[in-house]
């Protein structure tokens, strides 16, 4: 067998197994029985045909007549009687998340006067995405580093921010995660209000505690906290009024080998439900799954539902490099529950060429993706650092705020290699078009 | 995911049906998609095929006839999609969609390689996919499409010369 039969049949194969799984079969409940009776249909049967023709075209012309009717009588001030609810109704706050958001939050150093980055405080940092301006910050405990989550509701004017102090030692201890209410007040003298909370997620530990992720619901009223134990994953539900933890969940993540975070990227659906990204099994399958919040139960697992997953291929070696391609990053329920929406991305070693896609998977037709948008970085990338990221995504997961990071040689004027850059890239991405942030909002987080 | 309700009283066929789709779907998907490259596609050609098994249930004769009706119908349904697109002179939103997303999966050179025999005339498309996916021999592969060993010699050979000349014009 030639060369060239031997890459058709690699092709092949690699092209068939992208296909890991096919959709459940729907038998209708009659079909193997109308199939006996159409064919033991009675010669009667067959001159019915005649006069329904008629018959039906008679009722569709008086059909169509009254919905004629219908709609002058709107036109001219008729009520349409109130729609039914439907089963994945959003509630009103969070279909205002449909408008795009234009102030972010994100941490840094407050610097003074002649001090450099490394000198000055943690802080979070609120900025307009339309103007590029910082409109205030606020000084986080002091500490070598921080571990830093936020989440916006839908006004696009309340965040909530957590932030646990990490400092190096011999066994070194993270802090507990301090809670933050941020509301913006544009055009005001004090535009930036802070307010701790008093919200107890993790004690005080060693490293092994610590905030994953958070979301707060579109009303702002609720706060879901996702947190790793480092023998457990938890997802916790607080009052941001009164910080009480309304309902804990938790999962034994003892089997799930290398993925220390199995348990990601929440996301409210309407104000009862929070959907979340699993993985049980490492580099096989991932999972996004719905949670009622008002369920009664304690397990995480028990207490969810399924309503996507995926095959997630292994990397080569078994370890993801900056060139591996990543097919769903960062995996988030939409807003009103009707699609998962998450980053992808590859790498032409050849051409130095980095491609970032946002895909849409609705969950009623999982196998059809939507593109929502996709930007190629055309040459000299030597690879992404980071994969690829949905930041924030519109309920209707059609429009998202995406982030990539390429790793781009800068030559100098005579072609020889000066160094490697590397910028964190966002944009608006929906609707048939990309706009690119004109700035960087600084480092890699930021929540909208 | 499975979605149904609590398994309600089943016929023979359902059961049997069911079970067969179980051990053959997702392999028969993977041949659809490789005639198709479209897996949604792909999928409607495969549920149409069981579905039509389940009609037929009653007069097949033969139980362990069930897979290779099913691959012959599987092949069928992709050569009926394949004529309907013909006659549709651009690309579909769902081939873009799909093209997107295998972009993240393969090698430039698996890419190559699969634009090209996307690019080849339905029936060399899928002589390759029954010789060099499936691994059939000649002459399976000439009663698999109803057509004499020597067209299937000559189909291979084409094909196989055809890919490798638009590989090299690609790079």
């Amino acid at each position: 067998m030639s060369q060239l039969e031997d890459e058709i049949r690699d092709s092949l194969r690699s092209e068939a197994d992208r296909l890991r799984e096919v959709r459940p079969l729907h038998l209708p409940p009659a079909a193997a029985r109308d199939g006996l009776r159409r064919a033991l249909r009675p010669p009667w049967a067959r001159w019915q045909r005649p006069w329904q023709a008629p018959v039906m075209a008679a009722t569709v012309i008086v059909l169509v007549a009254a919905a004629l009717v219908t709609a002058k009588m709107m036109r001219n001030g008729g009520v349409l009687p109130a729609p039914a609810p439907g089963p994945a109704a959003a509630t009103t706050a969070r279909s205002a998340a449909d408008v795009t958001p234009r102030y972010y939050v994100r941490y840094g150093w407050a610097t003074g006067p002649g001090e450099s980055a490394s000198q000055g405080n943690n802080a979070i940092f609120v900025g307009d995405v339309q103007t590029g301006k910082t409109l205030g910050s606020y000084d986080l405990p002091a500490g070598d580093s921080l571990v830093w989550a936020a989440s916006g509701a839908a006004d696009d004017r309340t965040f909530v921010v957590s932030a646990s102090v990490y400092r190096f030692a011999q066994h070194p201890v993270i802090g507990s995660a301090r809670f933050y209410l941020v509301k913006i007040f544009p055009g005001s003298a004090d535009p930036v209000r802070v307010t701790p909370l008093a919200i107890q997620a993790t004690p005080a530990t060693a490293v092994a505690t610590q905030v994953i992720s958070i979301a707060l619901s579109g009303d702002g009223s609720e706060l879901a906290v996702v947190f790793n134990t480092g023998k457990s994953a938890g997802l916790g539900v607080y009052s941001v009024a009164t910080g009480r933890l309304q309902h804990l969940w938790s999962a034994a993540i003892g089997g799930v080998g290398r993925v220390g975070t199995p348990v990601t990227d929440p996301s409210w659906v309407g104000d009862g439900t929070v959907g979340f990204a699993f993985i049980d099994t490492p580099n096989v399958r991932q999972d996004v799954r719905a949670l009622n919040v008002n369920s009664a139960g304690t397990s995480l697992l028990a207490d969810s539902r399924v309503v996507w997953s995926q095959y997630v291929p292994p990397p080569p070696g078994g370890t993801y490099g900056k060139g591996t391609p990543r097919t769903c990053d960062t995996p988030f329920l939409d807003g009103d529950g009707q699609a998962v929406v998450c980053a992808g991305s590859s790498y032409s070693a050849s051409a130095k060429r980095l491609s970032a896609i946002w895909l849409a998977y609705p969950l009623a037709t999982p196998a059809r993706p939507r593109v929502i948008g996709s930007v190629q970085v055309p040459q000299d990338v030597k690879g992404f650092n980071g994969p690829n990221a949905v930041q924030w995504t519109n309920s209707s997961g059609t429009e998202v705020i995406g982030s990539w990071n390429p790793e781009v040689t800068v030559y100098s004027k005579n072609f020889q290699v000066a160094a490697t850059s590397v910028t964190n890239d966002f944009a608006f991405i929906g609707g048939g078009t990309i706009r690119s942030f004109p700035w960087s909002p600084g480092l890699s987080d930021a929540a909208w | 995911m499975d979605t149904r309700p609590p398994e309600a009283p089943r016929t023979e066929a359902e059961r049997h049906v069911t079970a067969l789709y179980q051990a053959h779907a997702l392999s028969l998907a993977r041949l659809a998609l490789l005639m198709l490259g479209d897996s949604a596609a792909a999928q409607d050609v495969v549920q149409d095929a069981f579905l039509g098994l389940y009609r037929r249930w009653y007069k097949l004769a033969d139980i362990g006839a069930a897979p290779a009706y099913l691959r012959a119908s599987v092949l069928n349904g992709c050569r009926t999609a394949l004529k309907q697109r013909s006659r549709v002179p651009f690309q579909t939103a769902s081939e873009l969609l799909e093209s997107a997303e295998a972009a993240l999966i393969h090698t430039e050179e698996q890419r190559a390689v699969l634009a090209a025999v996307r690019r080849l005339p339905a029936r060399q498309r899928e002589v390759l996919v029954l010789r060099y996916y499936l691994d059939m021999t000649e002459d399976q592969a000439a009663r698999a499409m109803g057509v004499s060993r020597g067209t299937v010699k000559s189909a291979t050979s084409r094909a196989v010369a055809a890919v490798g000349r638009m590989v090299k014009e690609e790079s």
